[in-house]
């Protein structure tokens, strides 16, 4: 009797694709909104990529318009914007990359040395701040700041026997007006990160230095940034990945004719042409190329990360 | 001997005390020439929104107003362009808001469920837009193809979930105790009932967190009402504050050649806008803060 109870098996109920959907009914459609708007409004666009290898026109549809292969490719490559674009968009991202990711780092050691946490809380509040500004008022204010005629740092340049500089309309200064604008923005926002990682360091490793005689400088630099130094390598990475979106939001703000030579990016020029121009096509195929080259990095820093620190983001 | 070992270390103390002194002094004026170049820019354009007109147009206000006075700020109030710009940025940034947060939840929660039969295809299809994306130009046109040109609804429904967002929101829901949907499931709640009853209330922290993403994202956007917005009517104070701040457009021509009492006061406009845009963000986020310095660890731990 207690061995049929025991050898009696307990048939697993078929299971199916079919019954596991009936029985998921609710969170399928609680999903289902979001699977829409994601088919919609980001897998549709990347299927009218297509119109990038014809000559697309409203009237006659993406079906109806002439293939022309990869003329518009040709048309990019051969054009004197090609080059220009192309290196802005390097220079511009490497300069914000060497120059702005250090920052963060130094900040953030340099803020946790401070023992006194109301002050360390009123540095850390102001640091975020400028993050939550939108790039309107952030470059309003540096026109603010540094327009040729009424900037405030002309003003003094000029009080002081120089002479003005219209940084706004001197192709030099714009990559630095980027940058550290950009820096200016994002440092305290960045240094959170790397805040949390030095807090999670374990106490027992300082107490163990200041026995050996490890001064402030030392604990800093043979204890703190080696525990943090995977957090700083990710982000690194990360930051390699992100490369080719260089903040064309800003520079659409930010440039005029008399900087193009040094602020026209590809994003810049494809939203000019494309859409400024209404050169649909033309535009199109230039956004995929910068897709493309942007994909390739986003593996290759991928596939460095996933060698040099054993972490991957997929 | 003895004595001359504790000399030594004496020395050695005081001179450690010392450079150690030194190396604060050091690490203070650093942290606080931080926090002060940081803070100077705001603090500047908040003097010179309350300062005399005249004063304001010759860059002489940088520290302290100089006559004091409202006149700017009655002068927005009568702007009508002003009010209907920030009418909207408010309808966009409460209605977006609500709908953003209310759709990621959801697609969070039912992602979260580790027996959701298409759990992992669904995550990789929202994944993968992260990292490919369609470009300017083809989602400007399906943006107009799906009749949202010149509407509202097209700074709210294409981006009506983030997928970053729903990613960091689908890791917060996987830490709450399986033992609490358990619980609903033997209450006989569905799917709906158990999100709603159970999990909201000790979700706090991420939605917290959503909603401020959202919200300062819907308050500071300028590109997509650039491209997809004509009529003047439905244009948010970011697209205003680009015409008087960065254009320089039209009101300042027109006003500079009517040449009357407006001309003086179009400087210092610039700085109550800023001001007026600005200071909703401020005042709230600080009691966000501890929020999203959870969210930023929950993103780095997913990528």
């Amino acid at each position: 009797m207690v061995n049929k109870i025991i050898t009696a098996p307990i048939l697993p109920r078929k299971r199916s694709f079919y019954t596991d959907l009936i029985r998921d009914k609710y969170l399928l459609l609680m999903v289902l909104p979001t699977v829409i708007i994601f088919l919609v409004y980001n897998y549709l666009p990347m299927i009218w990529n297509l119109i990038a290898f014809e000559n697309y026109s409203i009237r006659k549809g993406i079906f109806g318009s002439a293939w022309i292969g990869l003329e518009n490719f040709e048309k990019f490559f051969s054009s004197p914007y090609c080059g220009r674009v192309i290196r802005n968009t390097f220079v511009i991202s490497f300069t914000d990359l060497l120059l702005g990711w250090p920052v963060p780092i130094a900040f953030a050691l340099l803020l946790s040395e401070i023992k006194s946490m109301r002050v360390k809380r009123v540095v850390q509040t102001c640091s975020y701040l400028p993050h939550f500004i939108s790039v309107v008022v952030v470059v309003g204010m540096m026109h603010i700041f540094f327009s040729s005629t009424s900037g405030v740092v002309n003003k003094l340049i000029v009080n002081m026997g120089g002479e003005a500089i219209p940084f706004f309309s001197t192709a030099s200064c714009f990559l630095w007006l980027y940058v550290f604008s950009g820096i200016w923005q994002n440092f305290g926002w960045d240094s959170i990160i790397y805040f949390s990682a030095i807090s999670a360091i374990d106490p027992q490793i300082y107490e163990a230095a200041i026995v050996d005689g490890a001064g402030r400088w030392q604990k800093m630099f043979k204890i703190t940034l080696p525990s943090i130094a995977p957090t700083i390598f990710t982000l690194l990475i990360l930051r390699i990945g992100w490369l080719m979106s260089v903040g064309f939001e800003k520079i659409i703000l930010m440039y005029n004719e008399a900087t193009y030579a040094t602020a026209d990016v590809i994003s810049t020029y494809v939203y000019r042409v494309g859409l400024l121009n209404a050169d649909f096509s033309y535009g199109t195929a230039i956004g995929l190329f910068n897709s493309l080259i942007s994909l390739v990095l986003i593996f290759g820093a991928n596939y460095l990360s996933r060698k040099l620190t054993d972490t991957s983001v997929f | 001997m003895n004595n001359d070992i504790r000399l030594q270390r004496h020395h050695y103390g005081k001179l450690r005390t010392n450079n150690r002194m030194t190396s604060s002094i050091v690490i203070y004026f650093v942290i606080i020439v931080a926090a002060l170049v940081t803070v100077y820019p705001f603090f500047y354009v908040i003097v010179n929104s309350f300062s005399d007109p005249s004063e304001v147009l010759r860059r002489n206000v940088w520290l302290w107003p100089i006559r004091p006075t409202l006149v700017a700020y009655r002068e927005l109030l009568h702007e009508s362009e002003v009010f209907t710009a920030y009418m909207n940025t408010i309808w966009y940034t409460v209605v977006g808001t609500t709908l953003n947060v209310f759709f990621t939840l959801l697609a969070g929660y039912a992602l979260s469920i580790k027996s959701f039969c298409l759990r992992k295809q669904i995550s990789l299809f929202v994944i993968i837009t992260m990292f490919v994306s369609g470009g300017i130009i083809p989602t400007y046109i399906v943006v107009c193809k799906t009749g949202l040109y010149d509407t509202r609804w097209a700074l709210i429904i294409p981006t009506l979930i983030s997928a970053y967002n729903l990613i960091i929101t689908r890791a917060y829901m996987e830490t709450i105790p399986y033992e609490l949907t358990e619980s609903g499931k033997l209450d006989g709640a569905n799917d709906f009932g158990i999100l709603f009853r159970i999990i909201f209330p000790v979700a706090k922290p991420i939605i917290a967190l959503l909603v401020i993403y959202y919200a300062v994202q819907h308050w500071n956007e300028y590109f997509n009402p650039m491209i997809y917005l004509q009529n003047r009517a439905l244009k948010p104070v970011q697209l205003y504050l680009r015409d008087i701040l960065v254009a320089n457009t039209t009101a300042a021509t027109q006003q500079a050649a009517t040449g009357n009492a407006k001309t003086v006061l179009y400087e210092e406009l610039k700085f109550t806008n800023i001001v007026i845009t600005v200071l909703p963000i401020t005042i709230i986020y600080p009691f966000f803060q501890k929020y999203f310095i959870q969210g930023v660890m929950i993103g780095a731990v997913k990528g």
